[in-house]
């Protein structure tokens, strides 16, 4: 993207690019909290976050994402602004969205929250956020709180793509914490009740499976 | 002054970059200018009066 030349053009005119490599020197990223890449953190020229975007975008969609968040169209602090006082989920769901990406993972869990409380238990928008809040448990490696809230979707959205990912998620828990018998029953329980995922995903699963049985040989220790 | 300094510094790795790719085609193309480092980028977007963007990216 940033050989595009309406992105030269940007960045030489309205923005100053700065590329960071987050894999090899983390602290960086550790301070704004990315949690995958790319991310694009928009900086005001003290120093203050705006906003961000996080995954790849096309170059138009880019620059016109960032020139409204210099405009304060979008970001997250117009978004709550533009909340307070209605009842509008999707928004609610926005916002979430954008906590998610950011350091303040207990607003995006609240915000989450507030879809569900606005809503009903098992509609769809309510789908999305409990199943929100179980990956950011999982991904906070709280194992039991994942465990319990991927359950509960499982149990009421059965039949929903939202009971398939929360049942694989099931059996990704329990390979993250080592428990590698409760983790092979739950992705061959996932493989058995599921004969129609995508079969990408169903080879995936199997070779995990295979994995967790056959674990590779441990390296031998090096000698002196 | 500082900042005058930086901005220059900055347009020369641009101008650097864009006269190395004159000189071959086929090398890489040209890219959005790029600042070395963060508190530079800081330093020249307050200069300017504008935003600094930082991608974060990883190699893999």
């Amino acid at each position: 993207m940033f050989v595009d030349p309406k992105a030269i053009d940007f960045f030489s005119n309205e923005a100053v690019l700065y590329k960071h490599n987050g894999d090899i020197d983390t602290a960086l990223a550790r301070q704004y909290c990315v949690s995958g890449f790319p991310t694009l953190v928009m900086l005001s020229p003290d120093g203050r976050e705006i906003d961000r975007v996080a995954g790849y975008m096309p170059t138009d969609e880019f620059i016109q994402t960032f020139r409204d968040y210099g405009k304060g169209i979008g970001t997250l602090a117009s978004l709550e602004a533009k909340a307070a006082g209605t009842v509008d989920r999707n928004l609610y769901l926005q916002i979430a969205e954008k906590y998610k990406y950011g350091c303040d993972k207990a607003a995006a869990a609240a915000w989450y929250g507030k879809v569900i409380a606005a809503g009903k238990p098992k509609d769809s928008l309510s789908g999305v956020s409990r199943m929100e809040i179980a990956d950011m448990f999982r991904r906070a490696k709280k194992w039991d709180s994942a465990l319990l809230a991927y359950k509960q979707v499982a149990k009421d959205f059965k039949s929903l793509q939202f009971a398939n990912d929360a049942d694989w998620y099931t059996g990704d828990v329990y390979r993250r914490m080592k428990d590698t018998v409760r983790a092979i029953a739950a992705y061959e329980t996932w493989i058995k009740k599921y004969p129609k995922a995508d079969t990408s995903d169903v080879n995936y699963t199997k070779g995990l499976v295979e994995k967790l049985k056959n674990p590779p040989a441990p390296k031998p220790e090096a000698k002196n | 002054m500082k900042t005058r300094m930086l901005l220059t510094a900055l347009a020369l790795v641009v101008i650097t970059a864009t006269a190395g790719v004159a000189a071959d085609t086929t090398a890489v193309k040209p890219h959005a200018p790029v600042a070395p480092r963060l508190d530079w980028a800081m330093a020249i977007a307050k200069g300017m009066n504008i935003p600094v963007i930082i991608d974060f990216y990883a190699d893999w």
